[in-house]
């Protein structure tokens, strides 16, 4: 019996010790209370073990009672006890308290987890890298097709190439330096399938376009755009972007990737561009004032005795946004290039020697204006035109050529080519103005099982003496379709495979010369009938 | 011979835009820009107790999770402003306009 009641009393101090720890300042009261109580019946207990201790010891009537009641205030103390320890259960498992803090515990282990493979990444990369890949094959038909044989007359020929494969490597990179200093990179890798002999003049300007024979990668951009803190300012620095302009993204199915309209100029370029955001200034979204100073051509040897030119170009360009029409964009520019290069150098197939050039070929003022359009009142329709003018002022020498003569025993000059001129059709030194056009459509088709595929129609013409053939250049296509002195019809369709990151385009592009000219623009321009029916399929893979 | 084709290809690219009006609609733009720029003001002057929002915050795959794991619950329960639908369109632009999107390159441009 008594030793009943003191392991009873051990468990109720124990509970009562934990439960003030625990519990708020109207609990304490409550428990101090009872262990008030506890002490009392712990003094009547032990003047009633004293008692039975005593020898021969009868139980009274009394005492009986008094025992009882004892008991009695026991039960109620115990009756307490549970209620303290059903509300302590109460607060651990039902508290809102408690609900975030187990929510909390959990969100912390599960990001701990994740932080650590991020912090340790983050600290790691200081580039982002973005690739995209491009397998695509090609089949040509050509119909009359204009060459020079080697006794440089002009000879037409029917042939086809039917299948052509090509490779297409690009990795993106950039790097937020500081808040205000963004590096841009891309680097570039195209080739043909396996070896060839395939072989083009190669100028920075269609660089894109050319696969690399041994398929090394060379630097398409690498440029830093500077922004100012105070004002709306920033420059461009380097070797900027200036190739596959708009709107190349419609048929490219992506995001504008390039400064300049297509039409404007196209290729890769180096130099610096000082950018004046005027959204401020004119309450117009996208806004933009940008003056360009490029430098494409340097003679490095001039010191050596070698005279040419260097080809120095500034560019004027405005663009905006047009009020209410999200993602257009509408453009006007002007640019002035002096002292266009010279033919230096011509395919040794031909059997033509370069025996001297002129320091420079022609200074050339180019004009451009651009409209895009992007789904058009809400209908998935996009929608560009694009119209550039050129005017050549040339000098009245020409790059002279030589042809193995052997009954002279050597080399003899036989023709003076100019800008789209030459000396045996006596139109060296005239100057020349050309025109272009480039417009298109694409519809978004809304079946969304298909993952919303893409439909898109372009036209473009370019006239006899525009300079599409070097200025226009950087298509990443081998036949540079805004190249061509006559008309170009194209229609694709784009298939998204895995939404971002995985598209396929299937098109056929119809090329219908008016004028050929295998020197690109030096020489008169032949009449042409030439046509080149061009279908292909590519595979893009975007990460 | 090549009219012809052009006129054919136009007709066709007519033809699939009346069969298809209105097919790609900038909803989701819209919703966000008119119902979460009420709380997210884009203009710092006006309310500075809200962050600033741009769909370029998270990465895709982070508004995926986001929404999935019911973040937004924790700052405001935004069950009530927005039927399933025009959450789906907002997420979907916030996923088409994610950092890790194809963003646009140019001079100047961030």
């Amino acid at each position: 019996m008594a030793k009943l009641y003191r392991a009873s009393l051990f468990v109720i101090v124990i509970l009562l010790i934990f439960s003030t720890t625990q519990n708020s300042f109207g609990e304490k009261l409550e428990i101090n209370k009872i262990l008030t109580d506890q002490k009392l019946i712990n003094k009547k207990i032990d003047h009633i073990l004293n008692k039975f201790n005593k020898k021969d010891y009868t139980v009274s009537g009394e005492e009986f009672l008094a025992i009882e009641k004892i008991l009695n205030q026991q039960k109620k103390i115990n009756s307490k006890i549970d209620i303290i320890r059903k509300n302590l259960n109460n607060n651990i498992n039902q508290t809102p308290a408690n609900d975030n803090y187990l929510y909390l515990t959990e969100e912390i282990e599960y990001f701990s987890k994740r932080l650590d493979k991020v912090e340790r990444k983050s600290i790691l990369d200081r580039i982002k890298l973005g690739g995209e890949l491009r397998t695509r094959i090609d089949q040509y038909a050509y119909d009359q097709y204009a060459y020079k044989d080697n006794l440089g007359n002009n000879q037409e020929k029917d042939g086809h190439i039917n299948e052509l494969w090509s490779n297409r490597l690009r990795l993106n990179m950039r790097s937020d330096i500081t808040q205000n200093l963004i590096f841009h990179g891309r680097l570039s890798y195209f080739k043909l399938a396996g070896d060839t002999n395939y072989s083009a003049l190669l100028f920075d300007s269609n660089k894109p376009s050319i696969p690399d024979a041994s398929g090394n990668i060379h630097v398409e951009r690498a440029y830093v755009d500077y922004f100012l803190d105070t004002l709306p300012v920033s420059f461009t620095v380097g070797r900027i972007p200036t190739s596959e302009g708009p709107p190349s993204e419609f048929r490219e199915n992506t995001t504008r990737k390039a400064t300049w309209p297509k039409l404007f100029l196209d290729g890769e370029n180096d130099g610096i561009i000082l950018n004046i955001d005027t959204d401020n200034i004119t309450g117009l979204n996208n806004s933009m004032f940008r003056v360009g100073y490029t430098k494409s051509y340097q003679n490095f040897e001039n010191y050596k005795g070698i005279a040419i030119d260097d080809t120095r170009s500034i560019a004027f360009a405005y663009e905006t946004e047009i009020p209410s029409l999200d993602d257009s964009i509408l453009w006007a520019s002007f640019c002035k290039i002096w002292k266009v290069r010279p033919l230096i150098n011509v395919d040794p197939s031909t059997g033509f020697s370069v025996l001297s050039y002129p320091e420079s070929t022609c200074d050339v003022d180019l004009y451009n204006i651009h409209l895009q359009l992007k789904n058009i009142i809400n209908s998935g329709l996009d929608f560009f035109a694009s119209f550039s003018y050129q005017k050549a002022n040339q000098s009245d020498q020409g790059t002279i050529l030589g042809m193995y003569n052997p009954e002279f025993g050597g080399i003899v000059p036989v023709a003076e080519l100019g800008l789209f001129s030459d000396s045996l059709s006596g139109n060296l030194g005239e100057n020349r103005y050309g025109h272009a056009v480039y417009a298109g459509i694409r519809y978004k088709i809304p079946i969304e099982v298909l993952n919303f595929p893409k439909i898109g129609f372009e036209y473009n013409y370019g006239s006899e003496h525009f300079l599409g053939a070097i200025m226009i250049s950087g298509s990443g296509e081998i036949i540079n379709k805004l190249g061509v002195n006559g008309s170009v019809f194209e229609i694709y369709y784009i298939q998204p495979i895995i939404k971002k990151h995985m598209f396929l385009r299937v098109g056929g592009v119809y090329f219908d010369y008016d004028y050929y000219n295998p020197y690109f623009i030096w020489g008169s321009q032949q009449g042409s009938n030439m046509t080149v029916k061009n279908s292909y399929l590519l595979m893009d893979i975007r990460f | 011979m090549i009219k012809s084709f052009v006129v054919v290809i136009i007709i066709i690219i007519f033809c699939i835009f009346l069969i298809y009006p209105n097919g790609f609609c900038t909803e989701g733009k819209q919703l966000f820009i008119n119902k979460c720029a009420q709380c997210h003001n884009q203009s710092k002057e006006e309310n500075q107790k809200t962050k600033l929002l741009s769909p370029a915050k998270y990465a895709s795959i982070q508004w995926i999770r986001f929404f999935k794991r019911n973040k937004h619950k924790r700052y405001k329960d935004i069950g009530s402003l927005f039927t399933k639908e025009e959450l789906a369109l907002i997420i979907n632009y916030l996923i088409d306009h994610a950092a890790d999107s194809d963003l646009p390159i140019a001079a100047g441009i961030r």
